[in-house]
């Protein structure tokens, strides 16, 4: 063979590798490489106020969130989101530094801002409701304000609520938040509102001129977001190292606290200017892939460069956090959350296994149906309904090797009986968790806390909505070693079924009772029971089973609301 | 996953190419790429339905 043909060939082939491996084939291997590497070590976490979360892999079935005890554990939560920075003042809403929250104290409330301040009453609050979890949005921007450099300042105020949240036995997931990208995204109109905009400080935010103008009334449809997100995505200067290296800061600190569940990665992340399934593929699970490398020193993915794009392939160094114990919260794809299907098929993701698919479940608000009525209606989809979202997202949780939680939901208040109501009964039949949005909002009567908008401007919060204490303050099971008990709660009448099947020896299955629930409960079938009264008038029923089927059942009888109309 | 689903006329292209080719004593030239057409769309081909099949047993 003629050398030159031969040289030209070897380079063909050279570069058909090089591209395969920039692209679908290396992503795909990349994938299923996990499943043969072995996990990232970790010793067992220090004991404390609450059991280490986990995820276990049942083999043939959903993975799910579990105890020291390996029982499934059920979340249910509120999202605060007073330490979030908008636009366009570009500051934090209210004092970051934790000795304004000392002893009690909470700053006043503004009305100017969208969220009024979280302070420690807040935390008994939601313990008042029953609620485990706290999903706590933070601002890359304000934990990272200038390149390299972490406010010491912010991190010790997210500490200051992990703590109080101690105090109640309520886990806290830590969540890099962000919305539209960015508050530095900047405004060329009056279409934008950058009161709505949060997440990455100025100096990631590369909008290369592009218009920042709101499209189609959507602050996401935007030239100038859109063009931010996708540097982000491609690390343009470097950006996306910053963001594992904020990521990696956050779990060293809180590396040996049980009380954190576990970090959300980044909020509902935008496409960019991309497309799906390709976005998901080889742009944003694969980030996530390294984000879980650099923090619990996972080592899938090659050994790549940084500071620059990262293809697929590319997994991450570790970051020296040590973090491989906590829960890591991945959500869909922005494009998914409206759809209420998956964009791409989920493949493995990573060696490390507590990984957790966050669900954002907003049908017929921020689904297409309703954001484009006159291209779809909501009368024929979601084809599936409420349920589509939680089926599809078991398969999409299964097929990566996570478990699923339903880290937001939420409503205007005038629409709690059609959508609040129908996405707390999937989350039941689907036995996922859920972090409500929003814990408490200003803004008049449509915001959409579970308490009301203030009366006056400087209270922390109007009264507690009845509607969503009806139907939030539930009874549930917190944990349960049958991983396929079925339950139901009647929020109309405050009755409550479950059904189980244990052996001796099992762990008992912990139900909690809000104390607006005042029905009598009884426990049938192979169980002892132990039921503990809290001071606020929750009840607490501990049943251990003695082998074979057991059932809890709490009366129906009038609800004890104490929240207003 | 859209190169996989379009894969398939890829493939039948850059067969339909390399038989012109070969039919043409030498007149057309472009093996090379027709090969590297085909292979690409035989490897995108492979991952859609690898990926699915994954998807539905594992899911």
């Amino acid at each position: 063979m003629d050398r030159r043909v031969l040289i030209q060939r070897v380079l063909l082939v050279a570069l058909a590798v090089l591209v395969a491996l920039f692209t679908y084939p290396g992503a795909m291997v990349a994938s299923f490489a996990t499943r043969i590497t072995p996990p990232p070590t970790s010793s067992r976490g220090p004991a404390g106020a609450l059991s280490w979360l986990h995820v276990e892999h049942p083999s043939g079935a959903i993975p799910y969130i579990a105890d020291d005890e390996a029982r499934m554990v059920f979340l249910h939560g509120a999202t605060p989101a007073s330490l979030l920075e908008f636009g366009p003042r570009n500051q934090p809403e209210y004092p970051i530094d934790p000795a304004a929250y000392e002893n009690g104290q909470c700053p006043a409330n503004k009305a100017e801002s969208k969220y009024p301040p979280l302070c420690e009453a807040d935390v008994a609050q939601m313990a008042r409701l029953g609620f485990n979890v706290i999903r706590l949005p933070i601002s890359w921007s304000l934990l990272e304000p200038q390149r390299g450099q972490f406010s010491r300042t912010y991190i010790d105020r997210v500490a200051q609520i992990v703590d109080w949240a101690r105090a109640e036995g309520i886990y806290v997931i830590v969540d890099m938040h962000q919305n539209a990208y960015s508050n530095f995204v900047g405004a060329s109109d009056s279409s934008v509102d950058l009161g709505q905009y949060s997440g990455a400080p100025a100096w990631a935010t590369f909008t290369d001129g592009l218009p920042s103008h709101v499209f189609v009334k959507q602050r996401e449809v935007n030239p100038a977001v859109l063009e931010a997100t996708t540097n982000f995505w491609y690390d343009r200067n470097g950006i996306q190292d910053e963001y594992l290296a904020a990521l990696a800061h956050i779990a060293r600190r809180f590396r040996d606290d049980p009380v954190v569940a576990g970090y959300g990665v980044y909020n509902e992340p935008l496409i960019g200017w991309g497309l799906p399934p390709g976005f998901e593929d080889l742009l944003l699970f694969p980030f996530y892939r390294r984000a879980i490398d650099a923090i619990t020193g996972a080592h899938d993915g090659l050994p790549c460069w940084s500071g620059f794009f990262m293809p697929a392939v590319c997994g991450y160094r570790n970051l020296g956090a040590g973090d491989a114990r906590h829960l890591i919260f991945l959500d869909t794809g922005l494009l998914r959350e409206v759809t209420d299907f998956p964009t791409h098929l989920s493949m493995p993701l990573s060696s490390y296994p507590n990984t957790v698919l966050a669900l954002h479940a907003y049908t017929h608000f921020y689904t297409v149906d309703h954001l484009l009525p006159q291209l779809v209606s909501s009368t024929t989809y979601p084809w599936g309904g409420y349920d589509q979202s939680y089926s599809l997202g078991e398969h999409e949780a299964r097929a990566m090797g996570a478990a699923l939680f339903v880290s937001e939901f939420g409503s205007p208040p005038d629409d709690d009986s059609r959508l609040l109501a129908s996405q707390v009964v999937e989350q039941e039949r689907h036995r996922t968790g859920f972090a409500f949005w929003t814990w408490k909002e200003n803004g008049g009567s449509g915001a959409w806390g579970i308490y009301a908008s203030p009366k006056n401007a400087a209270d922390p919060n109007g009264c507690l909505r009845s509607d969503r204490e009806q139907l939030l303050a539930r009874i549930y099971p917190r944990a349960t070693a049958d991983t396929n008990l079925v339950f139901r709660y009647d929020s109309g009448n405050g009755s409550f079924s479950l059904d189980a099947v244990g052996d001796v020896g099992d762990a008992a299955t912990v139900v909690y009772v809000p104390p607006e629930v005042t029905g009598d409960v009884t426990v049938t079938g192979a169980a002892s029971t132990i039921v503990d009264q809290g001071a606020d008038g929750s009840r607490l029923v501990t049943t251990s089973p003695t082998g074979g089927a057991f059932g809890v059942q709490v009366a129906a009888a009038t609800l004890n609301l104490t929240g207003c109309d | 996953m859209w190169f996989g689903i379009v894969a398939p006329f890829a493939i039948f292209s850059a067969l339909r190419s390399l038989r012109r080719i070969h039919a043409s004593d030498g007149e057309l030239h472009g093996v090379a790429s027709a090969i590297a057409g085909l292979i690409a769309a035989l490897v995108a081909l492979l991952v859609v339905v690898g990926g699915v099949a994954y998807w539905i047993a594992a899911s």
